[in-house]
């Protein structure tokens, strides 16, 4: 990862990170704030259906004083105190609660049993608690249709000793709940019953809904007979929950009879919790784009000198030391740009005063081995010369002898003379390679056979081994300078094996290209020997040139490779060869021999 | 002398005075009836059909078998052969005589699916000839209801021998009956009456209370309060059977189940509650004032009884019992018998559906001979008895058999209420418990 990678991260974490915290505190703020918006609408919806309550069970109260000051009740009432017939008012209740407007209506003398019931006109003579307030209260009453839950206010109607009870009251259905005056937004649902398992069938509301929602809360309210708060779905759609408050209703004996459930719709709330998240989101990706834009551009200033002394040093690394870096500004970056530059004039100083001393050095030893190479036939020449003036002092035949003697050694000291210039002159000259595509086994199997009869006629026993990779590979060489290239290895193995031994030649395809080896079983190089072992002019042979290995180094490092060579003193010498892939080509079935036709391969 | 002649003008004039009121309280003819029904046929209901049709037979003040348009009968071959002779000169309503074969036409039509089914008829001179494989020994009674009334209808026209005659469909519920001037009884005061079918009981009470009818079936609870109302009732013996009967549904409930509802019935809270105690506790198809061993059958209801049977016979779903939409107090007696059940764990409910276990009904029992008042309960509830012998102990055991057979429970006997308006006199009920308005009459308006 660079650094510029890093900066960017780092910034743009730190810049989300700040972003996240303050929209998560804006969140949370303003959740609490509409949550106490929400708690106090509930509260308010709740006072008011409370209100309601109130006002009809008030209204039933009045319903039931004017029926109790109406002169068919007195009379009844006068009746029944009176000791009259009290099966004689069975058909009476309904025909007063309908007078009164009433769903309920049930006179009952003291003794608690029942004369006349509008809702349950068969419940005659049944025995009724009468409560000890006059209500309003919620009770359950049992109807010709089943239980209902109604709204129910008593009257005592006293005559003599005796006394007649009214026991009126409206019904709480769904109806009812659709009375009272709601907003947008609210809801009244109304749990007829308090006994376990929950009755889908008890629930009344101004909104139909499904029960199984309000499973969990009713349970609760129930069992805790206490009120209870809870975030209710109300439908399956996403914004479609409300906060419900379930108030357990009791009844005149104190016992829950119901659960009136005060829902306010949180859909209001949620759809601007929701349209401010989509602010906080839309601001924070924006915020973010523009932290990464400025952070890009923030990373881009600081790492840019850093990226350009990177680029600097690697182009140094890659033997390029001219390279200078541009200061920008005089912090610290610039003083290590300045600080660059100056390393660099240093090595370029150096390097030149090395290449001279290098130059210097290599004159000197072109000098010592011309010197050396011109000196050894320059010393037969001159005595030669010396013979052949000597000689002037002999007869004309013995002269004649001698100068032809001394004339033929002249010329052959003359034409080694003019060989050992051409190789330098060789050298000197070497061409660059011609690539072509070129099987390597079939290249290394035309050098051994070039120098096989050279090994058999060999005094000392001589075995070529040869170990070719089975995939015959190919690669894209110049085949003349490689035939060359491995001839010299092979005659620097042959020169390091004076009393016999083995050379191996080897193919191998790598993932990275081709290697070739030349290994005998010699007397091994030292360290010294080494190291200097591909100098020109250098050798450790008697009548070596030192420009073998020079050559085969100078091949193929035109042909992008590299030459190694490992080798103990007494061990024998390896020398491989890497061509990298750019001039290697995989194995083809068009190219067979040695003679190399093909032009596929890597660039010349 | 001053004095004695202040008292004679008095007199005189006070003797002037009362004259036009004599006058109308005495009968006259004149004057259209108004009638309104229950039954949404008006030949459905006995007084109505009676007005119109005769009997071979009838039953006199003394509740014994008289003769009507039959003037003698003879028994012959063990009572299955009987020959009834008929009266003579006697017309139909359109002036054609009444033959023995018009009668035992009309006759024949009316025996299939009755107490007398099986049995043949045919004219034999002026008699009227009755043959069956089985005794019928209450046959002459027998043919003393209205059901047996002779009748004939041609071109649509009910065409009877009775007090009067159809004149005219006023409506698709409303007929008019015009007075037989050549009635062989003797013409009627009324000169007509206007007959109103398919009315509600409460419809009745209504029109009743606000005179806008003249003679009105009211239920027996209200028979008080239409005293109170000035309307003059007139009731009949306790000759309506009120019964909770298992329908084909009830039939397939667990019998201990069905034994454990009965014994849940508290019938005399029914009666005072519901019918105001106009009429008795029944535990027998026949009252006790008819048989007087109704006693023998247990009227209390058993709450330990009605416990164990029910635990014995376990109940997967609800008894369902069922009551005529149009009859409030039957939706009374349902609606407590249910709520009584309940009470002693049997689930039930009461309900105006069709799909009941259980049917709140009416089942008015021809008075007064019981072995006539059975048998003809009997037909009634599709299970048909042979009472052998007028024996007490033979009338007790077909009644036994037939509360078994009928899946039946008596509940109560009330009786049969009409309110008759002021101006209306001579209305009457006979001894079988019909309205009898052959004799009634209309006060003239003032």
């Amino acid at each position: 990862m660079t650094l510029r990678q890093k900066l960017l991260l780092t910034i743009s974490g730190l810049v989300v990170l700040v972003v996240a915290a303050v929209a998560w505190t804006v969140s949370m703020r303003t959740s609490r704030a509409l949550e106490r918006i929400e708690q106090q609408r509930s509260a308010a919806l709740l006072a008011q259906v409370r209100g309601e309550f109130q006002r009809q069970g008030d209204a039933i109260s009045q319903a039931l004083q004017r029926m109790a000051a109406s002169e068919r009740v007195q009379r009844i009432a006068f009746e029944v105190s009176h000791g009259g017939e009290v099966t004689s008012y069975v058909p009476e209740a309904a025909a007063l609660a309908q007078e009164y407007q009433l769903d309920f209506l049930e006179l009952v003398n003291s003794d608690g049993a029942i004369l006349s019931s509008a809702q349950a006109s068969a419940r005659f003579g049944y025995r009724e608690q009468l409560a000890a307030a006059n209500g309003p209260f919620l009770q359950g009453v049992e109807t010709n249709d089943g239980e209902a839950l109604g709204l129910i206010c008593q009257r005592e109607i006293s005559q003599g000793g005796g006394a007649l009870y009214l026991v009126g009251g409206r019904k709480l259905d769904a109806e009812f709940l659709r009375t009272l005056p709601l907003s947008d937004g609210m809801y009244v649902w109304l749990y007829g019953s308090n006994k376990l398992p929950l009755d889908a069938r008890k629930m009344l509301g101004s909104t139909p809904v499904a029960f199984d929602y309000f499973h969990d809360i009713l349970s609760s309210a129930l069992a805790s007979g206490s009120e209870v708060r809870a975030m209710v779905n109300i439908s399956p759609e996403r914004f479609d929950h409300a906060d419900v408050e379930a108030v357990p209703m009791k009844n005149q004996a104190g016992a829950v009879s119901a659960v009136l459930l005060v829902g306010v719709s949180r859909r209001p709330v949620l759809e601007l919790l929701q349209h401010i998240r989509s602010i906080a989101y839309a601001v924070a990706g924006g915020g973010i784009l523009l932290a990464i834009l400025a952070s890009l551009w923030v990373a881009g200033v600081f790492s840019r000198p850093v990226e350009e002394l990177a680029a600097a040093a690697r182009e140094v690394g890659a033997g390029n030391w001219n390279v200078h870096v541009a200061r920008r500004g005089r912090d610290e970056l610039g003083e290590l740009a300045e600080a660059f530059n100056a390393m660099t004039r240093e090595l370029l100083l150096q390097r030149e005063r090395l290449l001279q001393a290098e130059r210097v050095a290599a004159w000197r030893e072109l000098a010592r081995r011309l010197a050396h190479e011109l000196k050894n036939p320059l010393f037969p020449l001159q005595i030669t010369v010396e013979n052949l003036l000597r000689a002037r002092q002999l007869p004309e035949a013995e002269f004649e002898e001698v100068f032809q003697e001394s004339s033929r050694t002249l010329l052959e000291e003359i034409a080694h003379l003019k060989t050992i210039i051409g190789r330098f002159s060789d050298f000197s000259k070497m061409p660059q390679p011609e690539r072509r595509s070129v099987h390597v086994n079939a290249l290394v199997e035309k050098v051994a056979a070039l120098h096989r009869s050279q090994m058999q006629e060999s005094t000392h026993p001589m075995t070529l081994a040869m170990n070719l990779d089975p995939s015959d590979p190919q690669a894209a060489l110049d085949p003349e300078l490689m035939h060359r290239v491995l001839s010299n290895l092979l005659l620097n193995a042959l020169d390091a094996m004076p009393n016999g031994g083995r050379v191996e030649f080897a193919t191998r395809a790598t993932a990275e290209g081709i290697e070739i080896s030349v290994s005998d079983s010699g007397v091994g190089l030292t360290p010294e020997e080494r190291d200097r072992l591909f100098t020109p002019y250098y050798t450790s042979k008697q009548h070596g040139t030192g420009l073998g290995l020079a050559i085969v180094q100078s091949v193929v490092s035109d042909h992008g490779g590299s030459v190694g060579v490992s080798s103990e003193p007494g061990r024998g010498t390896t020398f491989t060869i890497r061509i990298p892939n750019a001039a290697f080509i995989p194995s083809a079935p068009t190219a067979t021999g040695s003679e190399l036709n093909t032009t596929t391969g890597a660039g010349k | 002398m001053r004095t004695a002649l202040r008292r004679l003008a008095i007199g005189s004039l006070l003797l002037v005075l009362t004259m036009p009121l004599g006058a109308r309280s005495r009968p006259h003819y004149g004057g259209t009836l108004r009638m309104e029904l229950s039954e949404a046929n008006w030949l459905d209901n006995d007084a109505a059909r009676m007005l119109v049709l005769d009997t071979l037979t009838s039953i006199d003040a003394s509740g014994e078998v008289a003769p009507w348009l039959a003037t003698q009968w003879q028994e012959q071959n063990g009572a299955r052969r009987w020959r009834l002779t008929l009266r003579s000169r006697i017309a139909w309503h359109d002036g054609a005589p009444l033959t023995a074969e018009s009668a035992a036409t009309s006759l024949r039509a009316h025996i299939p699916g009755t107490e007398l089914d099986g049995s043949t008829v045919r004219a034999e001179g002026d008699a009227i000839v009755i043959e069956n494989t089985r005794p019928i020994a209450l046959l002459p009674a027998l043919l003393a209801l209205p059901r047996f009334a002779l009748v004939r209808v041609e071109q649509g026209q009910v065409l009877g021998t009775g007090a009067f005659q159809f004149s005219r469909v006023e409506t698709a519920n409303q007929v008019e009956l015009t007075a037989n001037e050549a009635c062989w009884h003797g013409r009627p005061y009324l000169d007509g009456i206007t007959i109103t079918a398919g009315r509600s009981m409460r419809e009745q009470w209504m029109d009743a209370a606000v005179k806008s009818t003249d003679v009105a079936a009211l239920p027996a609870e209200l028979l008080r309060r239409a005293q109170q109302e000035r309307l003059r009732p007139v009731a009949s013996a306790n000759d309506e059977l009120i019964a909770l009967q298992a329908t084909a549904a009830g039939i397939t409930l667990d019998v201990r189940l069905r034994q454990a509802l009965a014994a849940t019935v508290d019938r005399t809270v029914l009666l005072s509650f519901v019918f105001q105690k106009q009429g008795e506790v029944a535990a027998g198809v026949l009252p006790n004032w008819l048989t007087g061993y109704a006693a023998l059958f247990p009227a209390t209801p058993d709450a330990a009884r009605s416990h164990e049977l029910r635990m014995q016979a376990g109940q997967s779903r609800a008894v369902v019992i069922g009551y005529p939409p149009e009859d409030a107090s039957l939706q009374l007696v349902a609606e407590r018998i249910a709520l009584t059940a309940r009470d002693s764990g049997i689930q039930a409910q009461a309900s105006a559906t069709s799909a009941a276990d259980f049917e709140v009904r009416r089942i008015c029992l021809p008075l007064p001979e019981p072995q006539v008042a059975l048998t003809a309960f009997a037909a009634s509830v599709q299970t048909p008895i042979a009472i052998a012998s007028d024996e007490s102990e033979e009338l007790f055991r077909n009644e036994r058999e037939l509360l078994m057979q009928a899946n039946l429970i008596p509940l109560l006997y009330v009786p049969r209420v009409y309110a008759v308006a002021e101006r209306v006199h001579g209305a009457s009920v006979d001894s079988a418990g019909r309205l009898d308005l052959s004799n009634a009459w209309i006060e003239e308006r003032r």
